[in-house]
């Protein structure tokens, strides 16, 4: 489901007023900023030599993108599926192809890499891929263990390389309005976070033999994927961390098998809280057996509350219907009500229903059913700032933070779930920020 | 066929007006009532002006009603005497 039109990445940053240098949001996502007007004019002409490692379906959404994009070169492919590759070459003929990434970091034609390979192979490659010089970009969720999320990230502090993690809701125009409002107080004192994403699907895809199943269905499985956790709840955490500018020091929760009893390792139903230091709880639910909610993160303020996914906001206060309604619908309660066999009057009920305000006038709206990818939910923004990240070497400030905390979270999410209990966040996998800091 | 015309006086004119004012004067005086009642905005005063007139002329239906009722009260009263 998809309402309005697109906003091109010029006119999500004139939205936000920051073209000629507004400076307000400065300091609240400095991740926007890892380009500056000049560095921009600079590299105008410029394109970024890129090698593609992991040409699936979400690789192939991303290629799709980068195809039309001025500062983009995708020069070399990568993919170990051959059916992957040979899609993937369709849309760039011109590139090398590479079975084996190791190759591909050999080549030193290549500038940056994106990674969009099953998430067991994140952490070694994005490491090895530092390691070899390159830039990197790297879909979320970070690792499958805290300790290979820490390793991903002092690596990349080490190699004064940039990284960047998949964490598109960072540049999504009007994820970035509701987090201005937020923090200008809009609604106020943040009192609970209620997150969720549904979707009725058996998150399956096709498989040409039996073989291929954990190759390709690599989701389903302990040994490749953590599941609902990695795959969808990390882009909903951070959100949660980015409005409260916290992170979470406990979790607890329960997940199950519910539905999807096909062989299938991951859990299908996950419920979670996580805690604030303040007391803030973050509940957050994921069922894929029943998709009428859809997705969102419901941020409750006392003021008011906001649902960036819908984009609306919604104030405690509501104004009061007119007095001359208010008069109407008492003197025809007080005709009506009173007549036993009297239905539904005529009179329209004016007690008021809140239907919020949008954010933004020109936004797109998801229901979050694609496991593959969006438009406008500001991947390509995140693209772009990549491959200008890539040819400046400037790397994003707060970006790889906001993502490490985002999939270490789900992980320990994931442990709570598992060994029943509550998981308070461990020293050992504390990054300096925010509250850690 | 030669359509007849309908003759309304000017008394009778004038009586309609007086009802209709009156029932504009009453359809303002619930307004100001609900408003002060319902601490709602003393702009309802102007906004909720259609919703006056919609009043306005819900009472006016309601006073042909009533004058058609006395109407056939006293005809009806007038036949059988």
């Amino acid at each position: 489901m998809s309402e309005d039109t697109n906003l091109s990445r010029r006119d999500f940053f004139k939205e936000l007023g920051m073209v000629g240098g507004g400076g307000m949001m400065l300091s609240a996502f400095p991740w926007l900023q890892s380009c500056s007007a000049d560095d921009k004019a600079k590299i105008v002409k410029e394109k970024v030599r890129i090698g593609f490692i992991g040409t699936g379906s979400r690789g192939q959404f991303h290629l799709n993108n980068l195809k039309s994009n001025p500062i983009a070169d995708v020069v070399a492919l990568c993919d170990n599926y051959p059916p992957h590759l040979k899609d993937a070459s369709a849309i760039f003929p011109k590139a090398k192809r590479y079975v084996d990434y190791r190759r591909l970091l050999e080549d030193k034609d290549i500038q940056a890499v994106m990674i969009a390979t099953p998430l067991n192979e994140h952490a070694h490659m994005t490491i090895e891929s530092l390691q070899a010089g390159k830039h990197v970009f790297c879909e979320k969720s970070m690792a499958m263990t805290p300790q290979d999320c820490l390793n991903m990230y002092n690596t990349f502090k080490q190699s004064g390389k940039v990284l960047f993690i998949g964490q598109q809701r960072l540049y999504d125009p009007k994820y970035v309005r509701v987090m201005e409002m937020i923090h200008n107080g809009l609604i106020g004192t943040i009192c609970g976070i209620r997150a969720y994403w549904f979707r009725n699907n058996d998150w399956r895809r096709p498989v040409p033999s039996p073989e291929l199943e954990r190759k390709i269905n690599w989701r389903l499985y302990k040994a490749t994927s953590c599941g609902l956790m990695t795959e969808l709840a990390t882009h909903q955490l951070q959100v949660g961390n980015w409005a409260l500018k916290m992170i979470p020091e406990t979790v607890t929760g329960m997940g199950d098998i519910v539905f999807w009893k096909d062989g299938r390792e991951v859990y299908d139903n996950v419920s979670l809280i996580y805690r604030y230091s303040n007391g803030v709880k973050m509940t957050y639910e994921s069922i894929i057996s029943n998709k009428f909610y859809g997705l969102e993160e419901e941020i409750l303020g006392n003021k008011g509350t906001v649902e960036p996914e819908k984009g609306r906001y919604y104030f405690e206060d509501v104004k009061p219907a007119p007095g001359i309604m208010q008069l109407i619908n008492q003197i025809e309660h007080k005709v009506f009500d009173n007549v036993s066999f009297a239905g539904p009057s005529w009179v329209p009920e004016t007690a008021s229903i809140n239907k919020g305000e949008m954010i933004m006038d020109h936004m797109t709206a998801h229901d979050g059913a694609s496991s593959v990818g969006a438009s406008d939910d500001g991947t390509v923004e995140l693209e772009t700032a990549f491959c200008e990240a890539a040819i400046t070497g400037k790397p994003a400030k707060n970006l790889v933070e906001e993502a490490y905390y985002s999939s270490v979270l789900g992980l320990l999410g994931l442990q709570a779930m598992e060994e029943n209990r509550i998981v308070t966040f461990p020293a050992e996998y504390k990054i300096p920020y925010l509250n850690f800091a | 066929m030669i359509m007849k015309d309908i003759l309304i006086s000017s008394k009778r004119q004038k009586t309609e007006l007086y009802i209709f004012a009156g029932c504009i004067i009453a359809a303002f005086i619930m307004n100001v009532i609900s408003i002060i009642v319902y601490k709602t905005e003393w702009s309802e005063l102007w906004t909720q002006a259609l919703w006056m007139l919609i009043i306005t002329c819900g009472f006016y239906a309601l006073t042909i009603a009533f004058r058609i009722l006395l109407w056939l009260i006293r005809h009806l009263s007038i036949y059988k005497k």
